[in-house]
């Protein structure tokens, strides 16, 4: 069985992949996810934090605050180009992955 | 379990800059704000939105080791704001009894069962404090069973 460590190591590209077709705060990011994948990625949310923190912090994506209504404010994030280089050569590693592993078991 | 708790449950052992802590929490009490809302719209009353969205959320000590492993690997989750000197005290006394042929090798990971073998001068405010450190967080899992691990 797939186990949790497989999905955890795919969560940044998961995120990059997601905000390359537009910004998004934590909360969207987490529904586009779990819609996209149709629920099989689907996360415990609080965890994309930490993940897209450091994400930031590497220059991969950019953050910024905005204001909701008069009192409360969401963290916007949007992928870099650096963050789009690095999801192309995920993208690609993932792709190789996937097709010798398939290669393996289908042999 | 309420959002104030939750989001205290994460921020409070966060060993990082004060603004860093409460911009997580910000970020984390936003993201509960929304989901409620998402979940008030499908029919759900409020008291039952918010433990909803704090259950897809995840355990709270989860979250807050993720943001410390994220963070910097060397700086460790602490699980209240008076583990630092806590684990100062049992690591000190520790080095005094090893000195003296005792052997206290846990101390770091577990002060609380560190103090066994700690002399009762100092027993009783090392477990003092331990309790007063870990109190808050653990009083609410074992309130929420699964939602602040």
């Amino acid at each position: 069985m797939v186990g949790g460590d497989l999905k955890r190591s795919s969560m940044a590209t998961l995120i990059l992949t997601v905000l390359r077709d537009g910004a998004l705060h934590g909360y969207q990011l987490a529904r586009e996810i779990e819609r996209r994948s149709q629920g099989y990625f689907e996360c415990k949310e609080g965890t994309l934090y930490p993940a897209l923190h450091k994400l930031e912090r590497e220059g991969l994506v950019a953050g910024e605050w905005q204001l909701v209504g008069d009192q409360r404010r969401r963290r916007c994030y949007a992928i870099t180009p650096a963050g789009e280089r690095m999801l192309a050569a995920s993208s690609a590693e993932w792709r190789t992955f996937a097709t010798r592993l398939l290669a393996m078991i289908e042999a | 379990m309420d959002i104030d708790s939750y989001v205290e449950c994460v921020t409070t052992g966060l060993r990082l800059p004060h603004e860093r802590v409460a911009d997580i929490g910000e970020e984390l009490r936003s993201h509960l704000e929304d989901a409620v809302r998402d979940l008030q719209l499908r029919g759900l009353p409020r008291a039952e939105s918010e433990q909803e969205a704090i259950r897809r959320c995840g355990p709270a000590l989860a979250i807050a080791t993720a943001f410390a492993e994220e963070e910097r690997p060397d700086r460790l989750l602490c699980r209240g704001r008076h583990s630092r000197p806590v684990l100062l005290a049992a690591a000190l006394a520790t080095a005094l009894l090893t000195l003296g042929g005792a052997a206290v090798a846990t101390a770091h990971n577990s002060p609380p069962a560190a103090v066994h073998n700690i002399p009762t001068a100092l027993r009783a405010p090392l477990q003092s404090r331990a309790s007063l450190a870990t109190s808050r967080c653990s009083d609410a899992q074992a309130h929420e069973g699964a939602a602040c691990q």
